[in-house]
């Protein structure tokens, strides 16, 4: 969901879903709110936790404000609970597109009677809502369940995708968590490549929520979707866990609550 | 798949991530209540079984709860180290699962579980039996911490928030009114310097119980945690509604058995503190 629908799309490509593509973004973090209240945001998009906003009437809404004023911004909900409801009621209420993403995910349940992309592809093609393709939660749910990770990608209406994520997960050994702690690993920047090239370019957004490095480093992390753009895979093996796996968190929230004051 | 089976398989999920106890005790706990196994749920393969895919859901949902537990309690969980914080933080996550989508919501009550669950202390000798009072105290107080973080505050009105001068508070036309972000506790301990000191990076020693007052607010985004006299709480307390100086005064000087002249001359000198402190405004 977009904040002002009206932002210039970074590529001038008519809007997908009535969303433009934004160019590359990162999500709003407490950590960094100290460097972006002195310096300029650098990248072009900026996506906030819903949740953490709406009822904040801290120091972080004086951050979002500025942030606001210098470039877009999206709202991505994680707890509101509204992906598991029918996407048209609240396409109706909000009178815009809802956009879904896939997940991560551990296991498949034996009663499945299709395949993922292919209920997204329904999903998409049925309610008319967008798709945020995440190619690392791609990666590592093919991964743990063993399907093939670029049929998936090639399976989805990409007229329907306004949005990817790329983030960096943790090879615990047997299965893959999605830990969103480190550097975009080269077969998500693979998978990336080929996202971006059968949806002709949508609005990429990079993940990362714990251990999260400075500002800079994670901007110069962002910028390697060029290069894996360019033809060249800016990324490493996927990094092996050094922690127990019993320690190892998906999908971390803790940095919601991480202090961000002055 | 049916409506209903899926619908059963949802709550049987449901119940196996948010159930008690080791992975054994939430299967069997959920077999109970919907009649599956996790054998005949799960598919299997890739050399992983049921439990153990399952096993990546139930840990990291008590694990990513008690990530923001630790971020909501920093003191207290110094103060009582990782071990014990987890065990009393997790329990919590799992009698009291969130109910709110806010995740600012998820450590509201547990300054109430701390107290509920605090150990009774049988064959403790009297200093130590008191310590127990300390964490849900010093959980309440870093809770109330963690509301003025995020609570309305005075930042969007600078006139409202400009202190007064003496002149103004001798010239009986101020009216204030607390501001959102106030909160007021009442504690067991003087524990204000203690959070100090914690924040700080120190270990400080556990206070001798004294029964103290505390005022929190936030002026210009950052907070302010202080010790406040009697009628100073009195004072606060009197101002939740805007109220003119001097009937929250004379409220004040009630309460603390004091003589409002001798009042007045104190909250000449306090009121621009407890401005600067983002505790009180005027009044709208
Ligand atoms: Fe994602």
């Amino acid at each position: 969901m977009i904040r002002d629908p009206t932002h210039a799309a970074h590529d001038g490509r008519p809007p997908r879903r009535g969303l433009p593509n934004l160019g590359l973004g990162v999500g709003l973090r407490n950590q960094h709110f100290p460097h972006l209240m002195r310096h300029d945001p650098e990248v072009d998009w900026f996506e906030i936790i819903s949740e953490n906003f709406i009822d904040n009437f801290g120091y972080a809404r004086r951050v979002l404000e500025r942030v606001a004023a210098l470039r877009p911004v999206v709202m991505h909900g994680v707890s509101l609970s509204i992906g598991s409801t029918d996407p048209r009621r609240v396409q109706d209420f909000l009178e815009r597109p809802l956009v879904l993403e896939n997940p991560s995910s551990y296991l498949e349940f034996k009663d499945s009677t299709v395949e993922e992309w292919e209920f997204l592809s329904e999903l998409a093609r049925e309610t008319g809502c967008g798709l945020l393709l995440d190619v690392n939660n791609v990666y590592v749910s093919a991964y743990n369940h063993g399907f093939d990770a670029e049929r998936y990608v090639r399976g989805l209406p990409h007229e329907a995708v306004v949005q990817i994520h790329l983030a960096g997960p943790t090879d615990c050994g047997r299965y893959l968590v999605d830990t969103h702690d480190q550097p975009v690993p080269a077969p998500v920047w693979e998978l990336y490549r080929l996202a971006q090239e059968l949806t002709g370019g949508v609005s990429t957004l990079l993940e990362w929520d714990a251990n999260i490095p400075d500002f800079p480093e994670l901007v110069a992390e962002l910028r390697k979707a060029e290069t894996a753009l360019g033809g060249e895979n800016p990324g490493a093996p996927v990094r092996k866990s050094r922690a127990a796996a019993a320690a190892t968190v998906s999908n971390p929230v803790g940095f919601q609550l991480a202090a961000g004051d002055e | 798949m049916s409506e209903r089976r899926l619908g059963l398989l949802q709550h049987w999920m449901k119940a196996v991530v948010t159930g008690r106890g080791g992975l054994e005790e939430k299967l069997e706990a959920a077999a109970l209540r919907h009649g599956l196994r996790a054998e005949e749920v799960v598919a299997e393969g890739r050399g992983l079984s049921a439990r153990e895919r399952l096993g990546v859901y139930t840990g990291g949902y008590v694990l990513r709860l008690l990530e923001c537990m630790r971020a909501d309690f920093p003191a207290l969980r110094g103060f009582v180290g990782d071990t014990v914080f987890d065990a009393f933080a997790g329990a919590y996550v799992i009698t009291r699962p969130p109910g709110s989508p806010s995740l600012y919501e998820l450590g509201a009550d547990f300054p109430s579980f701390l107290e509920e669950t605090r150990p009774g202390g049988e064959g403790l000798e009297g200093g130590l039996r008191a310590l127990l009072d300390l964490p849900p105290e010093l959980a309440r107080l870093e809770r109330a911490r963690a509301e003025v973080l995020r609570a309305r505050g005075v930042e969007g009105a600078p006139a409202a928030s400009s202190p007064p001068s003496p002149f103004e508070v001798f010239g009986q036309g101020l009216t204030v009114q607390a501001t959102p972000c106030l909160r007021l506790l009442e504690l067991k301990f003087p524990l204000v310097e203690f959070l100090k000191s914690s924040e700080g990076g120190e270990r400080p020693e556990p206070p001798a119980p004294r029964r103290t007052l505390a005022a929190l607010g936030r002026a210009d985004y950052r907070v302010h945690v202080e010790e406040v006299e009697p009628w100073q709480f009195a004072l606060l307390k009197a101002c939740e509604r805007p109220a003119p100086l001097y009937t929250a005064l004379r409220a004040a000087a009630l309460e603390v058995a004091e003589e409002p002249p001798r009042l007045l001359a104190q909250a000449a000198l306090w009121l621009p503190v407890a401005f600067e402190f983002g505790f009180l405004r005027r009044a709208a």
